[in-house]
């Protein structure tokens, strides 16, 4: 106890830090039981007005004559929030009265007002809002969205941009395309989903036509995911050989026009063993009888995906009988190609 | 630890200042990641506060291997794929690894899933044990088990990715409970950015929380202390610790119970190894090393949603078998890849996390057990005074309870898992109560875990004992 006084500078130094220490963790443990008090009363309150609202917004679905209940100012998030749900599952008609009842109520006057808060919450609520509720006069405060560094933001924005009118927003998004290289071609045709098929399909030929390289594969992808419209004429050309890599499998995956055959045979011979295994997929779609050969033939490729995508292929074609290609098993004896071709059928089985 | 500053005068000086250096850069490490995951999480919850819209996931997302390793786990087997059979997304399938198991598991699995031999043309890919033979599910189609020579928990996950037919990959613990829509959520860091090579994500104790049909259907606390404790721990570990690590793109430890994969990279790098304990945390390092000494850009990716619950052990036996096997795997994962520690291109992850790793979370325990000696020594020989002996235990215990309290903080602001009031006092009062003992404790365990690193012995997957099953029923625990 000698050698140590309550003067040693590190003592003292430790007590007072001892002391922060614990003034902070009251602090915190006072912060966590007020954030459980707030958000379990905003809970309550979204709950209360979910209770409320939700079948006033299913008599209007309904086509029943409804009466809205009055709206606080601090009440309109959560009301808007619950009626973007109910806007979710719904097509038609039901969904334009659900969108007129929602202009009655000024909830258009409410997205604005929340888009230009700093809240992220806020802002997001207000840019899906604006695209349920139809509103083209923030096209363009919604354009400029669209550039947003944030994925979720432009990609919500465009969304938006696609619901208020997809004639006009469709080609946008695919000009679009090439400022967000980081936007997931699933995301954007899972965006495309509710476009009709013929308006797809013909900006998407623009597009394919017109884009970068480094687009390119980008909507061969969500051509593939959509299956839009006759793209053959754009695909054509795509299916050359001296092609970059990811944009011939594009083509490929994409292709599904018996126009395309010839190209597709040429290319399972390709160097590339990523392009053989997808010629040898799209053969499996469009081949006819005379393709037989050329996919045995390829179950002897030296890479393991172009074996198994023959031997699915070869399992797939139109023409292919379970018992002829058991007999080939036999007569491939102990060829590896036998193994592929076995556990082709054992799936297909 | 800062308590052995209270030498005696001839021993003041370089000790000193070294243990509190040591204390300093200690916590403002732990702050700073504090800070960021507070960033980070905020950040998070804003732009997923419309996820609880339909449709907020695309019905487009790339298909996914799950994999499942299983070593003698005829009883929960067939309950764990039954419930991976039913988890929500487009395409994915299921590869079951029996690795040499003693008992029946491969026969349950025969039985539940109807398996009939199957023709794989294999592809060995990565080095691995025998297969000894294929089985594919004559009810499910996505379902197949492979039945191999026993070489341990990465040998079997080698031998699943030689077999998986996706390009990502998942490796699932048999005992883990995944969330529904686990897969969706896990997966979106793959979506977003083609960089992603890993994504992790947050896996939560199962103990106390209702089980039926294979998932969680209630959350709940445990009744025993210790499992509680270790609720706060893993709250910390990766609220605030994986989240604080992921924003500068320096995630050391993906969980061996649930984590998705590129199957390329993993491939590249050679898969799983298989002379570590620690073959998930030594593959996140090595990727990381790979890829920053090669200049490739990549992105390991953690997801702070819970989407993975586990069973904690709830005896002191096992759980200081679970730690000393978990030091002694951060140990060995940092000595295979030392030349991550401050390579050149190494960033965030080479510059800041490995060198925090060594300092804090290997030689950490060395450094606290002795602290604690000291003190303990220095109060009864009454070489410092009692006023030094309760100002560094403030500081010390003090810091400990800071810290877990601030991970309840980020949980109270993002994911709020425990609904009742009650709950989250029970869990503060954990928060405190674990700086009393349990903290000391496995600071031990993972000295202990150090020292048999340096003296070599091998352990190997399978001793771990659990508690309790989860997956024997619907059951409340």
């Amino acid at each position: 106890m000698a050698y140590v006084t309550p003067s040693d500078p590190l003592l003292t130094f430790a007590a007072y830090g001892g002391l922060a220490v614990l003034f902070a963790t009251v602090a915190l443990l006072a912060a966590i039981a007020a954030i459980r008090y707030l958000v379990d009363r905003r809970l309550a309150a979204e709950r209360r007005l979910n209770k409320l609202w939700l079948p006033v917004f299913f008599g209007v679905i309904e086509g029943l004559p409804v009466t809205p209940p009055r709206i606080s100012a601090r009440d309109r998030e959560a009301v808007l929030m619950a009626w973007i749900q109910s806007t979710e599952s719904i097509r038609g008609e039901a969904r334009s009265r659900l969108r007129r009842f929602a202009l009655d109520l000024g909830f258009d006057r409410t997205a604005r007002e929340l888009l230009t808060k700093s809240n992220m919450r806020a802002r997001l609520l207000a840019i899906a809002a604006m695209g349920r509720l139809g509103m083209s006069s923030s096209w363009d405060d919604l354009a400029v969205l669209g550039h947003d560094e944030t994925p979720t933001i432009s990609l919500l924005a465009m969304r938006s941009l696609l619901q208020i009118d997809a004639v006009r927003g469709v080609p946008l998004l695919f000009r679009m395309l090439h400022w967000h290289a980081e936007w997931p071609a699933s995301k954007v045709a899972a965006m495309l989903g509710d476009v009709p098929h013929d308006l797809l399909g013909a900006e998407l030929a623009d597009a394919i036509r017109t884009a970068r390289p480094d687009v390119l594969a980008r909507l061969l992808k969500v051509a593939d995911l959509q299956q839009a419209g006759d793209l053959w004429p754009v695909l054509e050309p795509l299916l050359d050989g001296s092609r970059q890599e990811e944009v011939i499998i594009g083509a490929l995956k994409a292709s599904d026009d018996p126009r395309s055959i010839d190209a597709i045979r040429r290319l399972v011979i390709d160097s590339r063993w990523t392009v053989r295994a997808q010629a040898a997929a799209a053969l499996g779609r469009l081949g006819l009888p005379e393709d037989r050969l050329r996919l045995q033939a390829m179950l002897a490729d030296p890479d393991w995906w172009v074996r198994y995508r023959a031997a699915q292929a070869l399992v797939r074609l139109p023409s292919s009988r379970r018992a002829d290609l058991e007999a080939l098993c036999v007569r491939l004896g102990d060829h590896p190609s036998r193994d592929m071709l076995r556990q082709a059928l054992a799936e297909a089985a | 630890m800062n308590g052995v500053a209270w030498f005696p005068p001839a021993n003041l000086g370089a000790v000193e200042w070294f243990f509190l250096a040591y204390f300093v850069l200690l916590h403002l490490g732990y702050l700073t990641l504090n800070i960021l995951s507070l960033v980070h999480l905020r950040r998070y919850m804003d732009l997923h506060s419309l996820d609880r819209l339909p449709h907020a996931y695309a019905g487009f997302d790339p298909p996914i291997s799950i994999l499942v390793p299983a070593y003698n786990e005829a009883e929960t087997i067939v309950a764990s794929v039954k419930s991976l059979l039913q988890l929500d997304y487009p395409d994915f399938e299921i590869v079951v690894i029996n690795d040499g198991s003693q008992d029946d598991t491969l026969a349950e699995l025969t039985n539940a899933f109807g398996l009939l031999p199957f023709p794989e043309d294999y592809w060995r890919r990565i080095p691995c044990k025998e297969i000894r033979g294929t089985f594919r599910s004559t009810r499910h189609a996505s379902l197949r088990v492979l039945d191999k020579a026993n070489g341990g928990k990465a040998d079997a996950l080698n031998a699943g990715i030689n077999a998986s037919r996706y390009p990502l990959f998942c490796a699932v613990d048999a005992d883990s409970i995944l969330q529904r829509d686990s897969l969706s959520r896990v997966v979106q860091p793959f979506v977003v950015d083609p960089l992603t090579i890993v994504a992790g994500g947050t896996v939560r104790i199962a103990n106390g929380c209702r089980i039926s049909g294979g998932f969680l259907v209630e959350v709940g606390l445990p009744d025993k202390l210790l499992a509680r404790i270790q609720i706060v721990e893993y709250l910390r570990a990766f609220l605030f610790g994986r989240l604080g690590w992921s924003a500068l793109n320096a995630v050391m430890i993906v969980s061996g119970a649930f984590g998705l994969f590129k199957k390329s990279e993993v491939i590249a790098a050679g898969g799983y190894r298989t002379d570590t304990v620690g073959e998930d945390m030594e593959l996140i390092v090595r990727l990381h090393r790979l890829h920053r000494t090669r200049g490739t850009p990549y992105r390991i990716a953690y997801v702070p949603d819970p989407i993975c619950w586990t069973e904690a052990p709830e005896t002191l036996k096992v759980l200081r078998h679970q730690r000393t096997r978990w030091q002694r795997g951060l140990i060995e994962s940092l000595a295979m890849n030392r030349p991550l520690a401050m390579h050149p291109r190494s960033g965030w992850v080479g510059w800041f996390a490995f060198p925090f790793f060594v300092l804090f979370e290997v030689l950490g325990p060395a450094i606290e057990v002795v602290g604690y000696l000291t003190v303990v020594f220095g109060a009864a020989m009454g070489l410092f005074s009692w006023g030094a002996f309760g100002a560094f235990m403030l500081v010390a215990l003090g810091f400990g309870v800071l810290l877990s309290v601030s991970a309840m903080l980020l949980e109270e602001l993002s994911f709020r898992i425990y609904p009742k009031p009650s709950d989250v006092a029970k869990l503060c009062v954990a928060a405190v109560v674990e700086n009393l003992g349990y903290r000391q404790l496995a600071a031990l365990w993972r000295l202990q875990g150090l020292l048999r690193w340096l003296t070599g012995g091998r352990q190997q997957w399978g001793e771990m004992t659990r508690a309790d099953t989860l997956r024997s029923g619907d059951k409340a625990r």
